[in-house]
């Protein structure tokens, strides 16, 4: 019968669709003159500044239920939003977690052994504001 | 257990296939009603066809079933009986006096109308006789009670529905269904009156005339009690085929006194010749005609041809020849368990005779689509049942087997239609949720006046429930020229996908039962990742939504006229939706507004951190096998979080797919599917027929109060779904617990905190059911624990004693159970186990699950995903007498599971309880 805990099963099965191979990567760090609010557990919060990582594919990133993650090293980045021109803004709110060089790839969450390689590294090429 | 798949249409359709209203005299047609998409269904009970000459059957001539009479409302003069022997008389008796004797003519299509020359009052009971010969069967049981109508039909009669639709110039004869049983219907073209019938039965044709015309707009409406219902949804006639198809005969043998014309066009007139020569001619409604014939002779012939308007060239003639009496085959007959007393037919010869033996001794005998018997089902009846046409007996017969538990498939919990459809599209101001603003819009389906784009709502229903459909995250952008071609950005020419469309077959049908529904606009929200952000902004559409919605009527301008319930609102989400909903009926607080049901569909679990993913109303997980895009099945997690209260039902569906619950959403490939591997994905249509029956009964019986907890537990069965793909875990308050293993007293101690037992090379431990990739039992997705038992050979017992002994008449023993498989493969062939009771003289009885639906197989899926999903058996308590006459259960002292299969799989186990039978409607 129920039990009220929190089991996160991030290892869980994700959707066997043949992922989008990143074509390009571009890491800004971004400052915003209105602050990117995110929820975390529940809670508002306002950033004023985070690194974009915009991701162009040679295919779109299927818009299924459960989506890709950008894999940074270790980090997976799930937050991005569908640029205009049909490429991938990936916010990560926690810079430092970041580590300069560290592989990119496009992944199913929990599932970095799987995620594409691709020869894209990590690194700030300069800053923006939005 | 075997199972037998046939091809059916809706099987209420169906049955009306082999029944159909009386024309004059003994003709009688039928028309296939709208179809909702053809799907397969499975017959639990053991049927096999076998010789009758291998039996030594006691056709007792003395022993005849009584016929059945239909439910009547008070107001009605007529009754409509069924089940009788073709050209019996009719018998009808009301509080116990006789009436009135008729001769019956056939029973097929849909049975008898009988004249009572009086108005029914409420509560007068009506019975029937049929006699043969100086043979009297014995009085119908139990007699039918006649209702005030208003109890259950309280805003009037249901509207009539056109069946078949749509009706063609020209046609001369349209058929009605959704009647009361005694009402007058009337067709109307342009306002003015072409046609009468009255009394009526549940299914009637109306003569036309003069014909329909090409431009005209055709209604048919109904009258009982004085009341007026809806007029029907609105036809316009159609051309006619042409040329018009060629008539066609269903197989008859030598002796049939009844044949029926098939391919017949809608309001077509027809010729019937024998053996060259006319024999007669009609109007038909379309589809199916049942004609009486005298005795077909072995040099028979029958011809047709069928024409539409004056002058039109006739279509090609059909011919036919009999059968030789050998072709009869044995008739097709629905689940039958222990405790029924009657037997539905799926299949049998028009104007039968149908004989139904237990063993080789009678119990019945009868015709049409069902027959009552003499007595009850039994525990150990193999049933023999055999039709007659005619001279010339069936020479083969079907034999069943009724299981203790074998639920009845009944009417589909989406036929009930009430009052007409209105729509709308609504626009609030938008709001901002994130930093994003997101606008109020979508669609609202309604009870209305009349069917249509912005019709007034039916005002005199006063407020109607409400429900939210929010749909998931998808494309947003397709190619309006093919719509498996889509995208996130918009590209020169295409269109915005309407996917808060996509469940507009389910809210068209809860308008017609008098609740209302919005298709909530999410785009706005889809096209980004999954995150708790996007979830919470979901639900924030959904409490904006409500928000927008109270505020109009508060202000007294709500859309088009529509009042609503707040204090009944429900909510469906369905992928990304589903999360959201969950969410939103956690944390919704609009003064005035309950939220009273939830249903999800494949639902995505973002907000793992929060607390309260319980679903603390009626709630309803649907989840599908082959779910490829949220293959953990999140809704198993939330199903077992979640708080009986009042209840909580799952389905989970083999075969069923991520996308097909919503019409807007691509194939298999393009959506979101992985390749998963297994069995064919089930059809759109089925997976759309599942909503369409399971949605319907979760909301009527939330919103409205509609007696549908048994298709939710899985007592009763829908028509239209494929049975054999569904695995139902069901529970409610109150809860009887026996053992639910989330007491920290490990294996040794029940819920009761009784010493359990563990016997005969039994093994048993309690686990986590959670999704866990490191423990020894990682194929798991719930949030529960439970009992994995296994045993050394076959016969281990595990006994959980209850304590003081128990009465456990009229009640049931409830258990979820799984086969456990280890994540890599299916093996072949299914496993089962026992329960017992044991009395509190040490008596024991022992019941097989096979003989209640049986364990389910886990799903096989080639790509490392078969789950460990558990679903619930009943198991009343009367079987287990049946099965040992000795055991006292009204005295008993434990359950006891037996592993007596031998080949050593392990079972897991959770929720033994005990539940009162729930009475049927």
């Amino acid at each position: 019968m129920s039990a009220d805990s929190s089991d996160l099963s991030r290892g869980t099965p994700t959707p066997r669709l043949e992922r989008p191979r990143i074509i390009s990567s571009t890491a800004l760090r971004t400052s915003y003159s209105k602050p990117v609010i995110r929820f975390i557990r529940g809670v508002e919060v306002k950033f004023a500044s985070a690194i974009e990582i915009i991701v162009a594919t040679d295919r779109p990133i299927p818009a299924t239920a459960i989506t890709p993650v950008l894999f940074v090293g270790d980090i997976e980045i799930a937050d991005f939003e569908t640029t205009e021109d049909g490429s991938y803004r990936f916010f990560a709110f926690e810079p430092e977690a970041l580590q300069d060089g560290a592989p990119i790839s496009l992944g199913w969450p929990g599932e970095r052994a799987k995620a594409q390689r691709g020869g894209h590294r990590y690194e700030i090429v300069g800053d923006a504001s939005r | 257990m075997s199972w037998v798949s046939g091809v059916w249409k809706r099987l209420r359709a169906w049955l009306r296939a082999l029944v159909a209203a009386l024309r004059t005299g003994d003709r009688k047609e039928d028309g296939s009603s709208p179809g909702v998409g053809v799907v397969h269904e499975g017959l639990t009970a053991e049927q096999i066809e076998i010789p009758a000459a291998d039996l030594d059957l006691r056709n007792d001539p003395s022993i005849i079933s009584p016929p059945i009479v239909d439910p009547v409302y008070a107001c009605s003069s007529v009754v409509v009986l069924r089940g009788f022997i073709a050209h019996a008389d009719l018998e009808v008796f009301v509080d116990g006096a006789s009436i009135t004797r008729v001769p019956g003519g056939f029973p097929d299509p849909d049975g008898q109308l009988v004249e009572l020359g009086f108005q029914l009052v409420p509560n007068q009971q009506v019975q029937a006789v049929q006699h043969v010969g100086l043979i009297a069967s014995g009085l119908s049981q139990p007699p039918v009670v006649a209702r005030d109508y208003s109890q259950d039909y309280p805003h009037g009669p249901p509207r009539p529905e056109v069946n078949p639709a749509p009706v063609l110039v020209c046609g001369a004869r349209t058929g009605v269904g959704n009647l009361l049983v005694g009402s007058s219907v009337w067709i109307t073209a342009d306002g003015a009156e072409r046609g009468r019938t009255e009394p009526a039965k549940e299914q009637t044709g109306v003569n036309v005339n003069p014909e329909y015309a090409l431009g005209e707009e055709v209604r048919a409406w109904s009258q009982f009690c004085g009341d007026a219902s809806p007029p029907s949804e609105r036809q316009d006639p159609q051309p006619g085929p042409t040329p018009l198809p060629t008539p066609g005969f269903e197989d008859y043998v030598v002796g049939a006194e009844q044949i029926v014309v098939t391919n017949l066009a809608n309001g077509a007139h027809f010729t019937l010749m024998r053996n060259g020569v006319q024999f007669g001619d009609s109007s038909a409604w379309g589809g199916r005609f049942l004609v009486g014939v005298p005795p077909v002779a072995a040099t028979d012939s029958f011809s047709a041809v069928q024409r539409l308007c004056p002058g039109d060239v006739p279509s090609s003639e059909g011919k036919s020849a009999p059968k030789p009496c050998s072709a009869l085959p044995a008739p097709l007959v629905a689940p039958v368990q222990h405790g029924d007393t009657r037997i539905k037919l799926v299949q049998h010869a028009a104007g039968s005779v149908i004989r139904v033996f237990a063993g080789v001794t009678k119990i019945g005998e009868g015709g049409g689509d069902e027959i009552a018997l003499t007595r009850p089902i039994q525990h150990g009846d193999v049933l023999y049942i055999q039709q007659v046409v005619g001279s010339c007996v069936g020479s083969t017969v079907r034999r069943v087997e009724p299981g203790c538990v074998d639920p009845p498939i009944t009417i589909d919990p989406a036929d009930l239609d009430l009052f007409p459809v209105g729509s709308s599209t609504y626009q609030g101001p938008s709001f901002t949720s994130a930093g994003v603003a997101l606008s109020i819009k979508g669609t609202i389906f309604y009870p209305a006046d009349d069917d249509g784009q912005d019709q007034p709502f039916r005002a005199p229903l006063g407020p109607v429930p409400l429900v939210l459909m929010v749909h998931g995250n998808h494309y947003k952008y397709r190619d309006p020229n093919d719509h498996t071609i889509e995208d996130s950005t918009p590209h020169a020419g295409w269109e915005e996908i309407p996917n808060h469309r996509g469940y507009e077959y389910l809210q068209r049908l809860l308008a017609r039962q008098g609740i209302a529904s919005l298709g909530v606009y999410s785009n706005e929200t889809n096209g980004v990742g999954l995150s708790e952000t996007n979830i919470r902004q979901r639900a924030a559409l959904v409490e904006h939504t409500i928000q927008h919605f109270k505020a109009q009527q508060d202000a007294g301008a709500p859309i088009n006229g529509v009042a609503v319930g707040f204090d009944r609102v429900g909510l469906l989400g369905h992928s990304r939706g589903g999360d959201a909903v969950v969410l939103a009926a956690n944390e919704i607080s609009i003064a005035g507004v309950t939220v009273a049901g939830v249903i999800t569909i494949g639902p995505t679990d973002a907000v793992f951190a929060s607390p309260g993913r319980a679903v603390n109303t009626a709630y309803l997980s649907i989840l599908g096998a082959r779910d490829g895009d949220v293959r953990a099945n999140f809704g198993a997690k939330f199903y077992d979080f979640s708080t009986p209260t009042p209840f909580k039902c799952q389905l989970y569906i083999d075969r069923a797919n991520h996308n097909f619950f919503n019409t807007e959403w691509g194939p298999d490939n393009e959506s979101g599917e992985g390749p998963v591997g297994g069995p064919a994905t089930l059809p759109r249509y089925a997976q759309e027929a599942i909503l369409r029956s399971y949605g319907c009964a979760f909301f009527r019986a939330v919103l409205v109060g509609h007696p549908m907890l048994g298709y939710l537990d899985g007592s009763l069965w829908p028509p239209n779904v494929p049975r054999e793909d569904i695995h139902i875990s069901y529970d409610e308050e109150p809860r009887d617990l026996v053992d639910d293993h989330q007491q920290a007293n490990g294996i040794g101690h029940n819920s009761r905190g009784e010493a359990t037992q563990q016997l005969s090379g039994l093994h048993a431990d309690e686990y986590s059911f959670r999704q866990t990739q490191a423990t020894t039992y990682h194929t798991f997705y719930g949030n529960t624990d439970g009992m994995i038992a296994t045993t050394e050979g076959p016969g281990g017992v595990f006994r959980s004693p209850l304590g003081p002994a128990e009465d456990l008449t009229n009640r049931v023993v409830w258990i979820r159970v799984a086969e456990v498989t280890n994540g890599q493969g299916v093996p072949a062939g299914a496993t089962d186990f026992e329960l017992g009771l044991l009395d509190a003289g040490g008596v024991e009885a022992w019941v097989d699950a096979n003989e209640v639906g049986g364990v389910p197989r886990p799903y096989l899926r080639t790509d490392s995903y078969p789950k460990t999903m558990l679903s619930s058996l009943h198991f009343p308590a009367e079987c287990f007498a049946a099965n040992n006459r000795e055991l006292r259960i009204d005295r008993i002292v434990a359950i006891q599971i037996r592993l007596n299969r031998a080949d050593g799989r392990s079972l897991a186990f959770d929720d033994l309880k005990l539940a009162r039978r729930r009475e049927q409607p």
